[in-house]
């Protein structure tokens, strides 16, 4: 499964295989290029994450986990999913800004969590079987796992003729499935549910002041801060994807 | 016409993957070609997932 998105991330390869679970990864190496390859575990190992993408607070949420007695063993932004996990639980997303897509495996409760960030920048697709849920970057990934059946979605196609593109979450293949963007996906004891965790606000009119100018350039500043933060040598995280860690696995049996 | 277009669009092509008509898409190109209207979208839709299917659902991407 890993091998065919291999151009997405061609610097590194991980696996975490455990009972009833499986996890890949393939690395584009931008921060901790010597530890922080995936998948990455909490201190006892019970909480295991692969993420594709970028956490831009990453260094804010760390210092706050270090606080509350968190031992980190790499430099990883992705480490911070794993102890925010330990804290709150699949709440842990609604702290994360950034651009991602992340799997992870808690064994003491035998649960998979999916997630992606609240634009959906980062891709991830998921296909339910009779006895497994698998889940890649990219489609050819899950049926490369052999486990979904390769036929088309009829309605799919018509859609893409009437409108020009396939709504989320139908893809074209029967029984796969996009994760819509500020969704988390939890699989338990093969009961699946999805749930949104973040949605666009609109206040109704004159409930709010206008934003004076001030303010909008604190929050663009702030934007630039965090981006200097996730700096690695000349490579600059949001600009593209070069930050493109990709994972594709499969949860058998949860 | 590209001919990994033509062959894409051939009938046997067609009929071997099944998703469309043969004879209503090869009816289409043959009025592109003509200058007889513009079903480009049309025909592009066919030829994608005439590719896709040959690439990913039954190719060798993910064999």
């Amino acid at each position: 499964m890993t091998d065919l998105v291999r151009h997405r991330g061609p610097d590194g390869e991980g696996l975490h295989l455990g009972p009833g679970v499986g996890l890949g990864f393939r690395r584009l190496s931008i921060i901790d290029l010597k530890r922080g390859n995936q998948p990455i575990s909490n201190e006892d190992e019970t909480v295991t994450v692969v993420c594709n993408g970028e956490i831009y607070n990453y260094l804010e949420l760390r210092k706050r986990l270090l606080a509350a007695g968190h031992r980190f063993h790499t430099e990883s932004d992705v480490e911070t999913i794993v102890h925010l996990y330990e804290d709150y639980g699949p709440r842990c997303v609604e702290f994360l800004r950034g651009m991602f897509a992340f799997a992870l495996w808690d064994s003491r409760h035998r649960r998979l969590m999916l997630a992606r960030d609240r634009f959906g920048i980062k891709p991830l697709s998921y296909a339910v079987t009779r006895d497994a849920l698998c889940f890649g970057s990219e489609i050819k990934s899950i049926l490369a796992g052999g486990a979904v059946e390769r036929r088309v979605q009829a309605h799919a196609m018509q859609e893409l003729f009437t409108v020009g593109f396939i709504p989320a979450p139908q893809t074209l293949l029967r029984g796969v499935l996009r994760l819509p963007p500020a969704h988390v996906l939890l699989y338990q004891a093969r009961t699946l549910t999805v749930q949104r965790y973040w949605d666009l606000s609109f206040p109704a009119q004159g409930q709010t002041a206008p934003r004076s100018g001030e303010e909008d350039w604190a929050e663009v500043a702030q934007g630039d801060r965090v981006s200097k933060e996730t700096r690695v040598g000349r490579s600059r995280l949001a600009l593209g994807p070069v930050d493109a860690v990709v994972r594709a696995g499969c949860a058998f049996g949860v | 016409m590209p001919s990994f277009v033509q062959d894409a669009l051939s009938e046997c092509e067609l009929r071997a993957r099944g998703h469309f008509e043969p004879t209503a898409v090869r009816a289409l190109l043959a009025r592109q070609q003509a200058g007889a209207g513009d079903h480009g979208r049309e025909l592009i839709g066919v030829l994608g997932v005439q590719l896709w299917d040959e690439w990913f659902l039954r190719g060798a991407k993910t064999n």
